[in-house]
């Protein structure tokens, strides 16, 4: 025991001299400017790496056509960021749902199946009760809530009641929910429209009346839902209850030391599970919300519905490192990639060359994140081994 | 082995109990180290303490009348503060991690719970910061049955712990300085669940302040902190928190000697200020030198108790290695 004790120092000064040096007190703008030469070099590697597959692959014009037509797509011709902003609602809301499971130290990688039954619990209810429109929308969309929620909720049960990991409950009850959403869509009594007004084998849900459907506005001639304003001020308020609130302040203790905070009276179950379904309903609003945007389909359920849009979510959370804030832009680039590649199809580009295109960019964004996390982690490993 | 020197050595059939103790300490052991020397041992106010009925008000009332830890002198008249009876709790692996358990510990007195590494001390601390179930037996404090495992009980009810392991349970490295200083009691810098950010940094730099903890301000990230300056931070919260009873486990373990004496001195200030110090330690130096009653554990139960004033060090050696030999010798 004394003889490692002895060693210690030696091995540590070896490793990571940099560890010695007072680290937290660097100025800030140093760690910041670091952080953006690192982006910029991912997206730049990217960026090359897809201009010469395209230059190989593709005889519809050079690579720099290319990502004219994805800037194009993504915001600059009429009416396109008005498109952006509505795809990237749905993503921003997911990700504000992983960001506050996240900060609890729970890995949620189980989305895009909360959100597939989030959306069939909202087209389940929207299209049967009755009432005004708008109130049947609100309550079709808490529907959704609590459809993603159960949905996450059972896996944060079986978690700390039955100690069975999520990542693995969450990501097989993805698969479950994606054929239970199939099994719905070909059942009458369940989500199957009636059969007038479809074609005979077509299996989609009842389209959602007029008013019930979300508001549209129109902005310098862009029209976007404004369930995109509300999922930015949702991102505001997750800051703010993160950043700012006992229970947020809770909630991140429980995932930087479960242990300190079990003693300092914060019940793992409850925060939890708690972290769980906030997580689910985020997802389940997400799914409601793209069933009734109108950005994605005929406000009605189709097959494959979640069309990604919940593995979206997951990685811009996973690109913002959890700050609730950050997500805000980070949606709108991922939403902006989606709309921008599915512009590039549409100009002739097959369309595995523009996907490949994405996920490179998309790859690009999340190097940085995974880079700065490791050396954070290493980082203090090396300071508390260095210091006890 | 101390101090990284094998200061004895020989076969362990031919080795008595407390020749190995006194092997352990270091010197033949003076029965009134420093600690008598600082006259916090010998207060002759016998009449100070009066029969405690509500405990809680006693506490306040013993802290400003009788200032010289008068019940240290007094264990048993003053109501104990802390209670342990028969905790029995076992580990994953169906191994007796503590085995009917039963200690008290009286306001203002400091109790040594010496013993061999892995005999259940690990458990013990785990047991009073709400980490660990009791399968059977009970933990009162000023005589209310506190739920075992239960978040955050145990720290309600007044038991502060400077945990063993400060990393495991008694800090959040990526937090600040500051958040640190409020994990178990947050309602103090907030009002209706929100956080007062103003407030939390006053409150934290009066106490950064008061503890002397060397950082660059209360929004300095945890981890770039040394060693002695976390467990200061622990130490500030902990005690900030008015508590009726202080957990030291290994309180003073891998920090340097200023900082060793710095805690020495707070923990006997703290059980001057009428707190029950419970201390576990597997350093029978620091015991001798800081407990007025030192128990002796081993294999998760007490095995023997005694006075400072009337210890016998080989039996106290004979107490810990006797009993305890079989798991210390696996476990070094």
């Amino acid at each position: 025991m004394t003889d490692v004790a002895e060693l210690d120092p030696s091995t540590s000064g070896q490793a990571g001299s940099p560890t010695t040096a007072p680290v937290g007190r660097r100025p800030r703008w140093s760690g910041a400017a670091e952080v953006i030469v690192l982006y910029a070099f991912c997206l730049f590697v990217a960026l090359a790496l897809a201009a010469i597959l395209l230059e190989l692959a593709s005889d519809k014009g050079s690579w720099t056509s290319v990502y004219t037509v994805i800037l194009d797509g993504a915001v600059r011709q009429p009416g396109r960021w008005g498109l952006t902003l509505g795809v990237s609602a749905p993503i921003l809301l997911v990700a504000l749902g992983t960001t506050i499971s996240g900060r609890a130290g729970l890995v949620n990688i189980g989305q895009e199946g909360q959100l597939v039954i989030g959306a069939g619990f909202a087209a389940y209810v929207g299209v049967r009760i009755g009432g005004p429109g708008p109130l049947a929308l609100l309550v079709s969309l808490a529907c959704g809530v609590v459809g993603g929620a159960i949905w996450a909720g059972i896996a944060g049960a079986l978690k700390y009641w039955r100690n069975v990991p999520e990542v693995l409950t969450t990501l097989l009850m993805g698969t479950v929910a994606a054929n239970l959403m199939g099994f719905g869509l070909r059942n009458r009594f369940l989500l199957l429209a009636p059969a007038e007004g479809r074609a005979n084998r077509n299996q989609v849900s009842e389209p959602f009346a007029a008013d019930r459907r979300i508001p549209r506005i129109t902005l310098f001639g862009n029209e976007f839902p404004i369930s995109a304003l509300a999922a930015v001020a949702l991102a505001v308020v997750v800051w703010l209850v993160l950043g700012r609130t006992v229970v947020g302040f809770r909630l991140r203790m429980l995932g930087r030391n479960a242990r300190t905070a079990q003693r300092a009276g914060v019940s793992q179950k409850r925060y939890g599970v708690g972290a769980m379904l906030a997580s689910g309903g985020f997802a389940g609003l997400a799914g409601g919300v793209m069933l009734t945007g109108g950005d994605f389909g005929n406000y009605q359920l189709v097959a494959n519905f979640g069309a990604g849009i919940g593995f979206a979510g997951l990685l811009a959370a996973l690109v913002a490192r959890q700050r609730a804030i950050v997500l805000i832009f980070v949606a709108f680039l991922f939403g902006g990639l989606r709309t921008g590649s599915g512009f590039l199809r549409s100009t002739g580009v097959s369309a595995r060359i523009a996907d490949v295109v994405q996920g490179m960019l998309v790859l690009a964004m999340l190097l940085p994140p995974a880079i700065l996390y490791l050396r954070a982690r290493r980082r203090a490993l090396a300071a508390t081994s260095a210091r006890t | 082995m101390r101090d990284g020197r094998v200061v004895q050595s020989g076969p362990t059939a031919g080795t008595e109990a407390s020749a190995l103790a006194r092997a352990m300490v270091g010197r033949d052991v003076v029965l009134r180290s420093e600690h008598a020397a600082f006259g916090v041992v010998d207060a002759d106010s016998d009449d100070a303490v009066p029969v405690v009925a509500v405990p809680e008000a006693v506490v306040a009332v013993t802290v400003v009348s009788a200032p010289a830890a008068a019940a240290a002198r007094l264990p048993n008249r003053a109501e104990p503060v802390l209670r342990i009876i028969g905790v029995s709790a076992g580990g994953r692996d169906g191994r007796v991690l503590l085995d009917g358990l039963t200690l008290e510990v009286h306001p203002g007195e400091i109790v040594g719970v010496a013993g061999v590494e892995d005999n259940g001390q690990r458990a013990l601390g785990e047991v009073l910061s709400s980490l660990r179930v009791a399968e059977s037996g009970r933990v009162e404090v000023n005589g209310r049955e506190i739920t075992t495992g239960k978040a955050g009980a145990m720290a309600r009810a007044g038991i502060a712990v400077i945990p063993e392991d400060r990393h495991d349970s008694g800090c959040v490295l990526d937090f600040t300085v500051a958040e640190n200083l409020f994990i178990a009691d947050p309602d103090r810098i907030s009002r209706r669940g929100l956080i007062n950010m103003a407030i939390m940094r006053t409150k934290a730099e009066a106490l950064i302040d008061r503890f002397s903890i060397s950082c660059t301000g209360p929004n300095a990230p945890l981890w770039s902190l040394s060693g002695g300056n976390q467990q200061r931070v622990v130490l500030a919260r902990e005690l900030s928190h008015d508590p009726k009873v202080l957990v030291a486990a290994q309180p003073t373990r891998g920090l340097d000697v200023g900082a060793i004496e710095y805690m020495s001195a707070q923990l006997r200030d703290v059980a001057a200020g009428g707190v029950g110090v419970l201390l576990i330690s597997t350093e029978l130096e620091e015991i001798l030198d800081l407990s007025d009653r030192i128990v002796v554990i081993a294999n998760g139960r007490i095995v023997g108790e005694m006075d400072r004033a009337e210890v016998d060090v080989a039996r106290l050696g004979m107490l810990m290695g006797g009993a305890g030999a079989a798991a210390g010798a696996s476990d070094d």
